[in-house]
């Protein structure tokens, strides 16, 4: 599994598509910084408002791009085969993989972090405001946050490359269930406040709604900012659940990816 | 021959799609565009946007608040103010914690028809800003100019003095209210307030647009006062806003600075215009 977890981080790292991420994620950086001229009031608070969006969606391209390389591509060109050869379980390829991503993530993870800090701390170098950011304790916990966010998004994308015959689909699948477990938390709040009374919509779409949250998690609850930004922390209890929420999803997705993987034939 | 004549062919379609597109380009160029301003022109629904910005609220909310802010005020109309209204109501539902979003809201909707819009994005600052006093204080300025409530609004505001952690903020927050309750709505604490805020705001466009809502309050509060020592001296109303000047209680009636000017109410007491077209 160490074997798989280290040449994973090793490809990772030398990948084409890893490079143009976290180039990309350098430039949502800066537009972070220059995000803040728009504030009147908060410039610090946009600055980082504006970059844990971005950091977020760094993260969440770069693992997809990792798996996309790591998993569903050496089983799209048959390079699996070799790697399949050595006398390990399947599921130590996969966890391997995963831990792999894991690591490249927790890189470009503190990476990002330390860029976003500068870039808010130049922000508001012209304007003090009223309410001070809290780029402390809960800056990292609301980036470490992200980076689970984004590592439950990479074993989903794990879990469909056990079974995809086609290289794309776990990068296509794997944001689009970004997208829905991040929009979940709205979805859900927008219900629980009686979607504005249109008692049609509540009729219709809530018990799907309803069914859906046990299926998808919610990410959005991965999302401590408001504690950095204006200081209003999630309370211990959020956060505790919050992270057993996403490691035992995470958990769950790679035994599933590891079950379907078993019994996959490669001709 | 006939690979030649294909490659020719699809030059061919190339430069007449070139020269289609150009002369289109250029022909729309000289046309008149869609009236609203093209930051507002469209607002979608909140679903849409929370999609637009990959699930992500907080990112909506500031995609949104950028469009807000790079609106252009002076050149906006009922419509646009519609529209910001409800972009600013969507902001508020996204984050109703996110400041400037309160803050403009507060400094612009109620002063071009959207006082409910307003009223929705500070109630819901009010509630998720719990250690900022400042949503309860618009909140409260909302309910005392707009819906001439002083009794609420001073409720408000009173409500914000625990938010307070300066004791001078306390005592300040407790005497408007206080004068608020005693005295009822007055014209002239209006136009101190908006002067306060605007001397608060950060200098630039939005501080002018403020400093001139002071300057239209403070011109209808001389021109209120006018009218009250004229009634003291001939025990009348006037009839039009000239005769204050033909009394020689004014030197001339107030230039407003938006171009709406002021008039009278059927009872005779001066109003700001809410159209150019408004008779003196």
């Amino acid at each position: 599994m160490l074997e798989f977890m280290s040449s994973g981080i090793r490809s990772g790292l030398r990948g084409k598509s890893f490079q143009a991420v976290l180039v990309l994620g350098v430039l949502m950086i800066a537009i972070a910084y220059l995000s803040g001229f728009f504030s009147p009031r908060q410039p610090q608070t946009v600055a980082l408002d504006v970059g844990f969006s971005g950091v977020r969606f760094s993260l969440i391209l770069m693992n997809l791009f990792w798996v996309q390389d790591l998993v569903a591509r050496e089983i799209d060109r048959r390079v699996i085969l070799f790697s399949l050869a050595y006398p390990v379980s399947r599921t130590a390829f996969l966890t391997g993989r995963f831990l792999a991503m894991l690591v490249l993530s927790l890189l470009a993870t503190v990476l990002l972090g330390f860029l976003l800090l500068l870039a808010v701390l130049l922000a508001g170098s012209g304007y003090q405001q009223e309410f001070a950011v809290d780029l402390g304790l809960p800056f990292w916990a609301t980036v470490a946050g992200l980076a689970l966010d984004a590592a439950v998004v990479g074993a989903f994308s794990i879990c469909v490359a056990s079974l995809s015959t086609v290289s794309v689909l776990p990068l296509a699948l794997g944001a689009s269930f970004a997208v829905a477990g991040k929009a979940l938390g709205a979805t859900l709040d927008y219900f629980a406040r009686g979607a504005d009374g249109d008692q049609q919509l509540l009729g219709i779409y809530q018990p799907v709604i309803e069914l859906i949250r046990w299926v998808v998690p919610d990410l959005s609850r991965l999302d401590w900012r408001e504690w950095a930004m204006y200081g209003l922390p999630p309370g211990c209890e959020t956060i505790f659940w919050s992270a057993i929420m996403a490691w035992s999803y995470i958990a769950l997705l790679l035994v599933c990816a590891s079950l379907l993987f078993a019994r996959r034939e490669f001709s | 021959m006939k690979g030649r004549r294909v490659e020719s062919g699809l030059w061919l379609a190339a430069v007449l799609s070139l020269c289609a597109y150009g002369f289109a380009q250029n022909r729309l160029y000289g046309l008149p565009g869609a009236h609203a301003q093209p930051e507002l022109l469209i607002s979608l629904p909140r679903f849409a946007q929370v999609l637009m910005a990959g699930g992500d609220r907080y990112l909506a909310a500031n995609l949104a608040g950028f469009r807000v802010l790079v609106a252009d005020t002076e050149r906006m109309d009922a419509a646009d103010y519609a529209v910001q209204a409800r972009l600013q109501s969507d902001i508020a539902w996204f984050n109703p914690v996110h400041e400037d979003n309160f803050y403009i809201a507060a400094a612009i909707l109620p002063w071009n028809g959207q006082v409910d819009a307003a009223q929705y994005v500070l109630r819901k600052a009010s509630e998720a800003r719990t250690f900022d006093w400042y949503p309860l204080f618009h909140y409260g300025f909302l309910h005392y100019h707009f819906r001439r409530d002083p009794a609420t609004g001073a409720k408000l505001l009173l409500s914000g003095v625990p938010r307070a952690t300066d004791v001078q903020d306390q005592w300040a927050l407790q005497n408007l209210a206080a004068v608020w309750i005693e005295k009822g709505y007055q014209t002239g604490t209006a136009a101190g307030m908006v002067e306060a805020i605007a001397e608060d705001s950060p200098p630039g466009n939005f501080r002018r647009y403020l400093q001139v809502r002071a300057a239209r309050l403070r011109d209808l509060q001389h021109l209120q006062d006018a009218v009250t020592q004229y009634r003291e001296r001939y025990g009348k109303g006037v009839e039009r806003l000239d005769d204050l000047v033909t009394a020689g209680l004014l030197a001339a009636i107030p230039q407003d600075p938006l171009g709406y000017g002021f008039g009278l109410d059927s009872s005779g007491w001066p109003i700001l215009g809410s159209s150019p077209a408004v008779s003196k």
